[in-house]
């Protein structure tokens, strides 16, 4: 009985951090059809860059709920500068090529900016610990958990309910939709694709800062962490469904419940149960649980 | 005849002073060393000491600065020049590699090597190649218990030293534990310390019995429910041989949420992380330097040199990487001036067979090439408890235990695994100590 509770709250919370950084790889894939392997530097520079300032900071003064806000800052101002930099030199040059064109391309991209930040924050370990305590413990089946992951928790649903809003509840949501559907209609009727799609990869890469910069207090932040990343959440989008955030929401969970339980009861198989679940949907469901409706024209 | 004497005369002048150009030159010829090492990925952490070391200990041999026993400049009377590469990109990239380097850049020598996976697929390459490797610092004890080679050298211990100490010190210090669990990262390493750990312990405490297992993947970063399985066993002690910033993300995720309270943890590596993490460490978990290294190391004219030189201009404490990295240089040069005769440059195989058997003083005290028919090292070990001194306001050891090299080393001949399924028959543990 407890150690079902356990492996829901260790599923969910796991579930939670995953959905956090997959959200923006399905977004962007969603509205542009841009599979980009670098979102995981996107993570990264925030885990960096939210790492470096809070070391900055807390060199010289006690622990503090500041801690939050310099990570919500760094996330949004290092997502928009990456985004907007690399959408507008390199990946708006990429639009209407081959989907493995850009997939090379946005791999070649990883490789750069995963040496680039080794080249600037070198390659020792940066730690962040000073919000991971901030919020105290709770005891919950006789075990303590650390609040701060169900804190993560909140936040992903926060964004995820903010991004559906922005897709279903707003103008430009719908804008969004009509160039998922067909982009040459859509810009005949007057929605401006270029900057959709700046405003969209820019938002996808401040998802990504965001988990990175939220998840630098539970790690060292150091070498290697994008790489490290984009192989699991492209295995979650895959699972849900490419370009489907209901599916990113369901296939992070899905891991994370996956792996928890197996951590729990046969741990041996931690290291290759995602790619077993990822397995067994495409099996039965090759487009994943929640592919994106396609329009069919005739 | 007189003509044919005169003759022959100059033909040998001509010939003895081409001899003493050809030796000139190749005494100006740098011995050049590859370092093998993570330079980027997860691995690069921990290794960055390594690579420290072995600039400074380096430039010390070219100029001839380091403290007796060690004399004269350079490398069998060589000047070194060191290459460093990166390892991380997989087994088959390294293999295609190594041989570029040895067949295209020619190098002398090739040294470092931080992963065990590494170590054992270049291993029988470099033999092939016959090209000296002095691996330094991966830890696996298949690599001579599976292999004979001439070229091959390691000069650090292997991690059965590490498993067998461990064992002995729970058995003498702590002697109510009855129940053990382990988190170690699923590859080469990990398995391997956790299989050796399992037997020492079942040959030195056999009723001490195993609750939880937890193995995660290398880099994963996140731990929280490998937590919660450890925490709800509330095994007495814990093994873990996560390392670099995999332990450091376990340590700052187990803190909050009190493991550490409710078993006492075994990180072997913990050397690696606790300069940088500081006070972020909490008290009394047991670690060791993998020898008598770091902390542990023993005072010595050699050890004083390279402690306040790394420290004077790394500005932080050498681990046991840097010592290992030392090492392997300490062993080349050693083996290398002995090796060279007459001012002539030795050969591959003269440096080989100079090595082999050998014994040569470090920073961390002797090490002595005892096994795998005189290619790996052993060497003293020694464990304690990490605990924050606020006098010096620095993290520091307490509860220290020494234990010979003879202890805690299977005999010459006798694989690891078997060795600790035995009972470790033949070790010598008369001459344990606990520091004062």
């Amino acid at each position: 009985m407890w150690t079902s509770l356990i492996i829901v709250i260790d599923g969910v919370t796991y579930g939670a951090w995953l959905f956090l950084v997959a959200l923006g790889l399905t977004l962007i894939f969603g509205v542009m059809k841009i599979l980009n392997i670098a979102h995981g530097n996107f993570y990264a520079a925030g885990a960096y860059v939210a790492a470096t300032a809070m070391g900055y900071w807390f060199a010289n003064h006690e622990p503090s709920y500041l801690a939050f806000v310099i990570q919500l800052v760094t996330a949004v101002v290092t997502g928009v500068l990456l985004g907007v930099l690399l959408e507008v030199t390199i990946v708006r040059r990429l639009r209407g090529r081959d989907e493995v064109s850009v997939a090379l391309a946005t791999f070649a991209l990883l490789l750069m900016m995963d040496d680039a930040m080794q080249f600037i924050w070198g390659a020792a370990a940066y730690p962040a610990p000073a919000p991971y305590g901030l919020l105290g413990t709770s005891k919950i089946a006789g075990l303590r958990f650390n609040n701060y992951e169900f804190a993560l928790v909140g936040l992903a649903i926060l964004v995820g309910g903010a991004v559906c809003w922005l897709l279903m509840g707003t103008r430009t949501g719908r804008s969004l939709k009509a160039l998922i559907y067909d982009r040459e209609m859509a810009a005949a009727m007057g929605v401006p694709v270029d900057a959709l799609y700046l405003v969209i990869f820019t938002l996808g890469a401040v998802l990504a800062a965001l988990g990175g910069a939220f998840t630098a207090p539970m790690i060292q932040v150091a070498p290697g962490l994008g790489a490290e990343i984009i192989v699991l959440i492209f295995a979650v989008i895959v699972i849900g469904g490419m370009g489907s955030i209901l599916g990113a929401a369901v296939g992070a969970l899905l891991v994370g419940l996956a792996r928890s339980a197996t951590i729990h009861l046969y741990p041996f198989a931690e290291v290759y149960i995602v790619y077993v679940v990822m397995a067994l949907v495409l099996a039965f469901r090759p487009e994943g649980l929640f592919p994106p409706a396609k329009i069919r024209k005739i | 005849m007189k003509g044919i004497i005169i003759a022959a005369v100059r033909t040998l002048a001509v010939v003895a002073a081409t001899a003493a150009q050809i030796s000139a030159t190749q005494a100006q010829t740098p011995f050049r060393i590859a370092v093998v090492t993570p330079l980027s990925g997860t691995l690069s952490v921990i290794n960055i000491p390594g690579q420290n070391a072995a600039k400074m200990v380096a430039e010390a041999i070219n100029a001839g600065t380091l403290p007796t026993p060690y004399t004269g400049k350079g490398i069998g009377g060589r000047q070194i020049e060191l290459t460093f590469l990166d390892e991380n990109g997989g087994n088959a990239r390294q293999v295609s590699e190594f041989r570029a380097l040895v067949e295209r850049r020619g190098a002398d020598a090739v040294m470092g090597f931080g992963s065990a996976a590494t170590c054992l697929a270049i291993a029988p390459v470099a033999e092939e190649l016959k090209v000296l490797t002095i691996m330094s610092t991966c830890a696996t004890p298949r690599i001579f218990e599976d292999g004979k080679y001439e070229y091959v050298f390691r000069t650090a211990a292997h991690t059965t030293m590490d498993s067998a100490a461990l064992a002995l010190y729970v058995k003498a210090r702590m002697p109510n534990v009855k129940t053990m669990g382990h988190i170690n990262p699923n590859f080469a390493l990990g398995q391997d310390s956790w299989r050796d750990f399992f037997a020492a312990m079942k040959a030195v405490k056999p009723e001490v019995q195993v609750v939880v297992e937890q193995w995660p993947t290398l880099g994963s970063g996140q731990y929280s429910a490998e937590i919660s399985a450890l925490a709800g066993k509330q095994p007495d002690i814990i093994h873990t041989t996560l390392v670099g910033s995999d332990l450091e993300a376990f340590i700052n995720q187990m803190t909050p949420r009190g493991l550490n309270r409710d078993s006492r943890l075994l990180t072997p590596f913990l050397e690696l992380a606790m300069f940088r993490m500081g006070k972020q460490i909490p008290d009394g978990l047991i670690f060791t330097a993998r020898g008598t290294n770091g902390l542990f190391a023993p005072p010595s004219p050699l050890n004083d040199w390279f402690s306040s030189n790394y420290r004077e201009r790394f500005k932080e404490p050498p681990v046991f990487t840097a010592y290992q990295y030392a090492n392997a240089l300490l062993a080349l040069k050693t083996a290398a001036d002995r090796a060279a005769k007459d001012g002539k440059t030795p050969s591959a195989v003269e440096i080989a067979a100079a090595l082999k058997g050998a014994t040569f003083e470090t920073p961390s005290g002797p090490i002595r090439m005892a096994l795998g028919n005189g290619h790996q090292a052993i060497q003293d070990t020694a464990i304690g408890e990490i605990f924050f001194d606020k006098t010096k306001n620095v993290q520091s050891v307490r509860n220290v235990t020494r234990f010979p090299a003879e202890c805690v080393n299977p005999p010459e001949g006798m694989a690891s695994e078997a060795w600790l399924k035995n009972g470790m028959p033949g070790a010598d543990c008369t001459k344990i100590k606990n520091d004062e």
